[in-house]
C-alpha cells in the first residue's frame, strides 16, 4: 500500500529582507543600496512518511517550521529541494480558516471555498444545510465574513473542509479557537474520520489532542525532524526540551551504587489497561513499574518514589513503608508497581524518581533521582495550580 | 485530467461571480460607475476635439467612444488583473488550486463590464444613424483577441507584481503613455505614414482600428492584417502564461 504522504529530504528557504523601509526617505536612500536578504531555512532536510488512514501529529514550538511543512504537503509552497508525494485528494485547513474573502458573505464564501476544495455546485447545494448547521451560522449567512468572530470563522472553515470529502486532511491548530461545544464537535468529526480511515495530519500545541488521536508523531525543531515515532515518546521528548534545554546531570549519584546488591534497572509507565504510555490525563491511573535486580536475598527493602515539578518543587514522596505495604524478601530480577490511582496532578511535565532503601530507610540500595519523566496532558476541568484538590464548600452568614 | 479541467472551470465561474459582486457592492450606482467613467472621458474629449478643434473624421463621436471603451477595458482589466494574487492572498496562501483561475476570472469579470459597455455603444451607434452590417460579426473575433491580449498581459503583471510592488506605478505610467500612442482620440490618418508600422506594433491600436472598420466604415480588414493581429494576440497570451508558469510555484510564499 502506498503511503498517503511521503516527504523526502525536503528543504525550504525563505529570503527575509534585512531592513524594513517605511518612510519615503528610507526608500529613496535605499535605491542606491543593494538589498540584502537573510536566508531563513524553514525546513531542513525533512523526511516523513505518513501511512494511509493514519492520524499523524506534528508538534513543535512556534516558528519551528510546522506550518511551512503543512503548506508544502498541501502543495501551496513548492520545496526548494526534495520531493513531496501525496496520494489522494487533500483538504487543507490551515491557520484558522481556509481563506475567506472578508468582503463577501458567509453564503458566498461557502460556495467559493467548497468549489476550491473540489465540490460541484450541485454537491454544495446538497451539503449546504449541513455546513451551515455545523458551523451554527444560520442567522449570519448573509453577513459579511469580516464581521465574524474568530470562533465563527473557524467553525465555518471547519464545516466546509469537513464536507470536502478529501482523503487527506491537513489541520493546523484547529482547536485553538472556538468554544468547548465546538471543540467537542470537532473531536466527534475526528473520530468519524478515524472510523472512515481518512488520513489526518494534526499540527497542534495541544499535546492532549495529539496524544488522543495520533499513534505516531514527529517533533520539529528549527526546521528539522528531531524525533519521529510513537506519540508518547515524541511528546516526552517535546516536554523535556521545552522545560530544560539539555541533558540533566543527576547521573552523578548513580555510580555510588555500582556495588550495591540491589539495583534499580528502569522505570516504565503503564495505563490501567496495561498500555505503556508517557502521558496521561488528570484522574487516570498511572502505574509506575520499577524493575530491579537483586544479587542476593534482601529482606524487606523499602521502595519509594518521588514526584517533582520541573522547577524542582517536590510534590510527593511515598514509599512502601509509609504506605504500610509488605514487600517481603526479594531476590533476582523482579518489578514492583506503584499504582497512582485517580492521580491528582494537573497538566504539565513531572519528573519521577525511584529509590530503594533498607528497612531503616537510612541506607540506600539505589536511587534514580529524577531520571524519568511523564506528562499530564489534560485537566478534568479548568483548574489551576499543581494538583487537583477535592474540597467541599460551606456558606456561612446566609443573608 | 478531464476532472481537473472541469474543476478549474467551476472555480473560474465562482470567482467571476464573486468578483463581480465585490467590484460593485457597497455603491449605490454599482455597475453604472464603470459606464460613467468612459462616458465622462468621452464627453470631455468630444468637446475638445469635435467642437473646439475639429478632426476630419466622419461619425467622430462613435469613433471616439469605441476607442475609449476598448482602451478603458484594457487599462482597467490589466490593473485589476495585476492585483489579483495580492487581493486574493487569503485564498492563495491557504488552498492549493490552479492560480491561473484567478487571473482568468479577473479578466473575465472585466470582460462582462466591457460587454455591458458595448450595449451602450450600440445604442449610440443606432442613434447616430450608423447601422452595422454583417461584417460587425467580426467583432466577436476581435473581442476574443482583445481578451487574449489583456489576459496575457495580466498574467505577466500579476506574476511580477508579487515581487516588484513598484510595478503598479510603472504600469499606470505606461498606460497613460499608451493612451496617447494609440489612435483613440485622433485618427490614424493624421499620423505620418512612416510611423504607422510603429503604432501598429501595439495590438490595441489594431483592435481599435479594425473594430472601427467593421462597425463604422463597413469594411473588413484584409486577411493579412487579421492574421497578424491573431498571431500577436496568441503570442502575447502564450508568453504571459509561460512567464506565469515559470514563477507559479513561488507566488504563494511571496505574498
Amino acid at each position: 500500500m502506498k503511503n498517503a504522504i511521503e516527504i523526502s529530504a525536503v528543504s525550504k528557504t525563505f529570503l527575509l529582507p534585512h531592513e524594513k523601509r517605511d518612510t519615503l526617505k528610507e526608500n529613496f536612500l535605499a535605491v542606491f543600496k543593494k538589498k540584502t536578504y537573510e536566508k531563513f531555512k524553514a525546513l531542513d532536510g525533512v523526511n516523513l512518511k505518513i501511512g494511509k488512514g493514519e492520524f499523524f501529529g506534528i508538534i513543535g514550538k512556534n516558528g519551528s517550521g510546522k506550518s511551512t511543512l503543512l503548506k508544502v504537503a498541501a502543495g501551496i509552497y513548492a520545496p526548494d529541494e526534495g520531493k513531496v508525494e501525496v496520494n489522494g485528494a487533500v483538504a487543507p485547513f490551515l491557520e484558522l480558516g481556509i481563506g475567506f474573502q472578508d468582503e463577501l458573505t458567509a453564503r458566498e464564501n461557502i460556495f467559493i471555498n467548497a468549489t476550491l476544495l473540489g465540490l460541484t455546485r450541485a454537491e454544495i447545494k446538497e451539503k449546504f444545510a449541513r455546513i451551515v448547521s455545523f458551523a451554527e451560522v444560520e442567522k449570519f449567512l448573509d453577513l459579511k465574513v469580516k464581521n465574524y468572530s474568530s470562533g465563527m470563522r473557524a467553525r465555518l472553515a471547519f464545516a466546509i473542509a469537513k464536507e470536502a470529502d478529501a482523503d487527506i486532511y491537513l489541520c493546523d491548530e484547529i482547536l485553538a479557537v472556538g468554544d468547548e461545544a465546538f471543540q467537542e464537535k470537532c473531536l466527534e468529526v475526528f473520530r468519524q474520520w478515524q472510523r472512515e480511515g481518512k488520513t489526518v495530519v494534526l499540527v497542534s500545541h495541544n499535546a492532549g489532542l495529539v496524544a488522543d488521536f495520533c499513534a505516531n508523531s514527529a517533533l520539529i525543531e528549527n526546521g528539522k525532524v528531531v524525533i519521529q515515532g510513537p506519540t508518547a515518546v515524541v511528546l516526552a521528548e517535546y516536554h523535556r526540551r521545552i522545560t530544560d534545554g539539555g541533558e540533566r546531570a543527576h547521573s552523578s549519584l548513580k555510580d555510588d551504587f555500582r556495588d550495591s546488591p540491589l539495583r534499580l534497572k528502569e522505570v516504565r509507565f503503564f495505563s490501567e489497561k496495561g498500555e505503556e504510555k508517557g502521558s496521561f490525563n488528570t484522574g487516570d491511573t498511572i502505574i509506575a513499574r520499577i524493575f530491579f535486580k537483586s544479587d542476593k536475598r534482601i529482606e524487606e527493602p523499602v521502595f519509594g518514589i518521588a514526584i517533582h515539578k520541573a522547577d524542582g518543587t517536590h510534590l510527593a514522596g511515598p514509599n512502601t513503608k509509609t504506605s504500610l505495604f509488605k514487600v517481603g524478601a526479594v531476590e533476582g530480577e523482579g518489578h514492583i508497581d506503584c499504582v497512582m490511582g485517580d492521580n491528582a496532578l494537573l497538566a504539565g511535565a513531572y519528573d519521577f524518581t525511584a529509590s530503594c532503601f533498607d528497612y531503616s530507610c537510612r541506607y540506600p540500595y539505589d536511587y534514580l533521582d529524577r531520571k524519568y519523566r511523564f506528562t499530564i496532558l489534560r485537566n478534568r476541568d479548568n483548574q489551576y495550580g499543581l494538583v487537583e484538590m477535592p474540597v467541599t464548600w460551606r456558606i456561612g452568614n446566609k443573608i | 485530467m478531464q476532472k481537473q479541467k472541469r474543476q478549474t472551470i467551476r472555480i473560474i465561474g465562482e470567482l467571476v461571480k464573486a468578483e463581480f459582486k465585490l467590484r460593485y457592492q457597497n455603491s449605490y450606482l454599482g455597475y453604472i460607475w464603470t459606464l460613467v467613467k468612459p462616458l465622462m472621458l468621452f464627453g470631455v474629449i468630444y468637446l475638445v476635439f469635435s467642437v473646439f478643434m475639429r478632426y476630419p473624421v466622419d461619425d467622430y463621436p462613435i469613433y471616439l467612444l469605441l476607442g475609449i471603451i476598448i482602451w478603458n477595458f484594457f487599462s482597467e482589466a490589466s490593473l485589476i488583473g495585476m492585483n489579483t494574487f495580492l487581493s486574493k492572498r487569503q485564498l492563495v496562501t491557504k488552498i492549493n488550486f490552479p492560480l491561473s483561475a484567478l487571473v482568468i476570472a479577473s479578466t473575465l469579470s472585466s470582460l462582462v463590464t466591457l460587454l455591458l459597455n458595448m450595449v451602450v455603444f450600440f445604442v449610440f451607434l443606432l442613434v447616430s444613424g450608423v447601422v452595422p452590417g454583417p461584417e460587425a460579426f467580426f467583432f466577436i473575433l476581435y473581442l476574443l483577441e482583445l481578451y487574449l491580449v489583456v489576459t496575457g498581459i495580466s498574467f505577466i503583471l500579476a506574476t511580477l507584481f508579487v515581487r516588484f510592488r513598484d510595478l503598479q506605478h510603472i504600469w499606470e505610467i505606461l498606460l497613460q503613455i499608451g493612451f496617447w500612442l494609440t489612435p483613440i482620440i485622433y485618427p490614424i490618418t493624421i499620423v505620418p505614414v512612416e510611423y504607422h508600422r510603429l503604432i501598429f506594433l501595439n495590438p490595441l491600436a489594431r483592435i481599435i482600428e479594425y473594430s472601427r472598420d467593421i462597425f463604422i466604415r463597413h469594411h473588413i480588414p484584409s486577411l493579412g492584417l487579421n492574421l497578424v493581429l491573431a498571431v500577436m494576440s496568441v503570442v502575447i497570451f502564450a508568453a504571459g502564461y509561460a512567464i506565469f508558469r515559470s514563477r507559479r510555484k513561488t507566488i504563494a510564499e511571496r505574498l
